[in-house]
């Protein structure tokens, strides 16, 4: 059955001159799945908006929305607030009340449900969630992921026709990613609840669902079934379809595309032979001295807490791109903002350059040696215009490694993730760093800027400057690392080149080494995967 | 009866400011000296050993109001000895012991209701006189720790990135304005955030429910009108004359023969927490070493 039917909506923010949605028109039948993907400023958080009422911004709309038939226009307040339910991207901005408790109980007191009844509701979506064991808890002290399955539990509680989510899972680690993902795959297959999920990450997402809708430049690319989107784009780059459907389309795949890893494999062992089963490395040289070295080092927040660094060895070489990968909790940005020199060891040595970082004193560390990006680097802006921030730092626009003309003049808090990573990254280069330090830079960005900011690493290491990374990303450190470091309880439990490590890890590896494992060696990336195959040729007989 | 703790947060409250209200109208030995020992074994039940700083402050609180109020009263009829040429009283010294009791008792009596009274508790009793404000205050308890880690953040960064020098008091000065307005931008946009998020979930200007787990029980009925019928009762009395206390300019016990029932009658409100709260730990005890 029809739930949603959008026909011809068209969208025109105020003061814009080029419509951010234009003439788009899809149905959606009751219990699917819908997958919506497209690159930055393709209008995918834009059409979201206008499927809820309330989020709608500021323009001119043409089209309609319709929900089981009616307009959802001509809702009362009240129904409008419950058919619909709608997650953002950021967990920590929408939580509205300081306990668990209160904040499932938000929507159901602004719809006047009596208390009674909200108890109930209350109790059984904790439940259903798994939010029970932390109901009592101040949302503060909740972790990043059971924020945002707390948003997705307030949104539910209400019962909505329809759900919404927009890029939910980009601030979120790997494992709280598949967490929230499943948790909505679960309520799709038994509640029927029909879904809409916008992502830059495809790799999950795509598998799970009915349909995709492609947008390019706000208009419907295509709409239909998942498996032949991913065959349509997934030579198209900016659209992040899964690596086994890249793998399918850059070797000249025909048939059915492959979406997840087991198809992948299937795909490549049935056509495919595998005489050649590695490839010949290129050997960098290696500087003598490491420019950062950990020996022994210790660390802990408090005196009562445990170890966050236990014992932790760990070098970065200079002209090398080192990538620091592990579990939450297991020391890694601990161990960043050590090596910046923002928190005290108690034991162990740091070396910086050869020099203890000790004996840097009054910001000599943070003078052409260190510099540091957080996770969050909204904190690194402290003006009014990009531009002023790069004056700021001393850096001319016009002399660094990407183009920031588009968005000099406007407020560095407008940007999207990936423009206000580019523009925190050229105040930290600023600085000359011969050790650079970033933490979690892939963050919410689409490949576009990924490939830009594989671009700088990979320039600033060949003139000599070591970088190190600590990402989740798994796909991002096999493509651009050459060292991985796995942290685990606070100390290094595996360190190597990252072929090796991601060819040698079973569990904690990119989609194509889980694709090929005992099949290919070390084949941890699509191009590895794709050079490998072309290598060997396609067996005698394989379509 | 269940403990204060485990009650309607309604209840807390009332027994709580009816001993406190009697205790600061009513400053009389036979009050004051139950109020102090109850509200201080209560404190210690629900505290532990996480009280001690409490326990020394209100020691010193007592000690230092008796030694300063007869610099400043020379009331009495009393001459312990003469300091600079001004008397000094055994009544001030004992109006200061008394001031000092009173407060003492206070913190120990609030001391122990901020333990009970977690923020959600005390937004419920601010839900049911308005459910407004109540999320109002919500949302800023969760706002304030917030913002701190995020100014924090921003140091660091700032720090990180050479941008951020400990140098002298007025360019640190600068830095911290910097910081400050890149909060408030960051507040705001923030704010814009959540604003559509509580539109999203139907929130408007108009009235709306407020839910709290915490069920009203006739325990919680008992509690209050007992404290309240208690604390009408002596404060009344006392206004009246019937029982009471001078200090100045000699130290008499005022009032009729019945005097002391109204002491009994407070000294019972003002252990009555503490015992109950003994019991609920003893059946504890006796319930684990039966099994």
């Amino acid at each position: 059955m029809e739930i949603l039917d959008i026909k011809n909506l068209s969208f025109l923010y105020a003061g814009c001159e080029e419509k951010a949605v234009e003439n788009v028109s899809f149905t959606v039948n009751e219990g699917e799945f819908v997958a919506m993907c497209g690159e930055t400023g393709s209008g995918k958080s834009t059409l979201l908006k206008l499927l809820k009422r309330e989020l709608r911004p500021n323009g001119k709309l043409e089209g309609a929305v319709l929900l089981g038939g009616e307009d959802i226009s001509s809702f009362t307040p009240a129904r409008s607030a419950r058919e619909v339910g709608f997650v953002m991207q950021h967990p920590e901005q929408q939580i509205v009340c300081d306990k668990v408790w209160h904040e499932l109980a938000f929507g159901l007191e602004n719809l006047r449900v009596p208390e009674q009844e909200i108890r109930r509701r209350v109790a059984e979506t904790a439940c259903y969630f798994g939010l029970d064991g932390i109901f009592k808890q101040n949302v503060s002290s909740l972790s990043g992921g059971q924020k945002q399955l707390l948003n997705l539990a307030s949104v539910c509680v209400m019962q909505p026709r329809v759900l919404v989510l927009d890029e939910p899972t980009s601030q979120l680690d790997p494992i709280a990613a598949s967490q929230f993902i499943a948790t909505v795959r679960r309520m799709n297959r038994e509640l029927s609840m029909t879904v809409i999920i916008c992502e830059h990450r495809l790799e999950e997402v795509l598998p799970l669902a009915d349909k995709a809708l492609v947008l390019k430049n706000g208009k419907a690319a295509f709409y239909g079934p998942a498996r032949e989107a991913a065959a349509r784009f997934a030579a198209d780059e900016k659209c992040d379809m899964p690596a086994a459907s890249r793998v399918f389309a850059r070797t000249g795949g025909d048939g059915e595309c492959p979406v997840d890893a087991l198809e992948g494999k299937k795909y490549v062992t049935q056509n495919f032979s595998n005489r050649v089963r590695s490839l010949g490395r290129e050997e960098k040289e290696r500087a003598a001295e490491p420019a950062l070295e950990f020996s022994h080092v210790f660390f802990r927040y408090e005196k009562d807490a445990p170890d966050a660094l236990f014992g932790l060895e760990l070098k970065a070489y200079p002209g090398e791109h080192t990538c620091i990968l592990g579990g939450n909790g297991s020391g890694k940005t601990t161990a960043l903002c050590a090596a910046a020199g923002l928190r005290r060891i108690y034991d162990g040595k740091i070396k910086i350059l050869g020099k203890n970082i000790d004996t840097y004193r009054n910001g000599a560390l943070y003078r052409n040696c260190v510099a540091m990006l957080p996770q969050d680097v909204q904190t690194a802006f402290l003006r009014m215009t990009v531009r002023e921030e790069l004056k700021d730092s001393g850096c001319a626009p016009e002399n660094l490694p990407f183009d920031v003309s588009r968005f000099l003049e406007r407020h560095p808090y407008d940007l999207s993730g990936g423009e206000m990573q580019l523009v925190a990254l050229a105040k930290a280069l600023a600085t000359k760093p011969k050790i650079l330090l970033l933490d979690e830079p892939t963050k919410g960005l689409d490949s576009g800027f990924k490939q830009i900011l594989k671009r700088i690493i990979k320039e600033l290491c060949d003139s000599g400057a070591a970088v190190v990374t600590v990402t989740h990303d798994v796909e991002f450190a096999a493509e651009s690392a050459d060292m991985c470091v796995l942290l685990f309880g606070g100390s290094a439990a595996a360190c190597s080149d990252a072929r090796e490590f991601f060819g040698g890890n079973a569990y904690y590896t990119t989609t194509c080494a889980r694709m090929t494992r005992g099949y290919f060696e070390n084949a941890v990336t699509a191009d590895d995967v794709c050079a490998l195959c072309e290598a060997n040729g396609r067996k005698a007989g394989a379509v | 009866m269940r403990t204060l703790e485990r009650s309607n947060p309604f209840a807390s409250l009332v027994c709580i400011v009816c001993v406190t209200l009697t205790a600061a109208l009513c400053q009389y030995p036979g009050m004051l000296i139950p109020a102090l020992l109850g509200g201080a074994a209560f404190y210690s039940l629900l505290a532990g050993r996480s009280g001690k700083r409490t326990h020394i402050l209100c020691a010193l609180l007592v000690v230092v109001s008796a030694l300063v109020n007869p610099i400043f009263s020379h009331n009495g009829v009393t001459v312990l000895f003469v300091l600079n040429d001004r008397p000094v009283t055994l009544e001030a010294v004992c109006v200061g012991l008394m001031n000092g009791m009173t407060l003492a008792a206070v913190i120990y009596y609030f001391g122990a209701l901020t333990r009970i009274m977690t923020s959600d508790k005390l937004l419920y009793v601010f839900g049911k006189v308005s459910p407004k404000s109540a999320l109002l205050i919500s949302g800023a308890l969760r706002f304030v720790p917030l913002l701190g880690a995020k100014s924090r953040r921003i140091e660091e960064t700032q720090t990180a990135l050479g941008l951020y020098r400990k140098g002298n008091m007025l360019s640190s000065a600068k830095n911290k304005l910097k910081v400050f307005s890149a909060l408030t931008s960051w507040a705001l946009e923030n704010g814009i955030i959540t604003a559509d998020s509580m539109a999203a979930r139907g929130y408007s200007d108009g009235r709306r429910t407020y839910f709290a787990p915490y069920p009203f029980r006739a325990c919680d009925a008992v509690w209050i009108a007992v404290y309240t019928v208690s604390a009408a009762v002596l404060i009344t009395f006392s206004a009246l004359g019937t029982y009471g206390f001078t200090y100045y300019p000699q130290m008499v016990r005022t009032g009729g023969a019945y005097s002391a029932a109204f002491y009994a009658l407070y000294a019972a409100i003002c252990f009555l927490p503490a015992a109950v709260e003994l019991k609920e730990a003893a059946r504890w005890k006796y319930l684990i070493s039966k099994t």
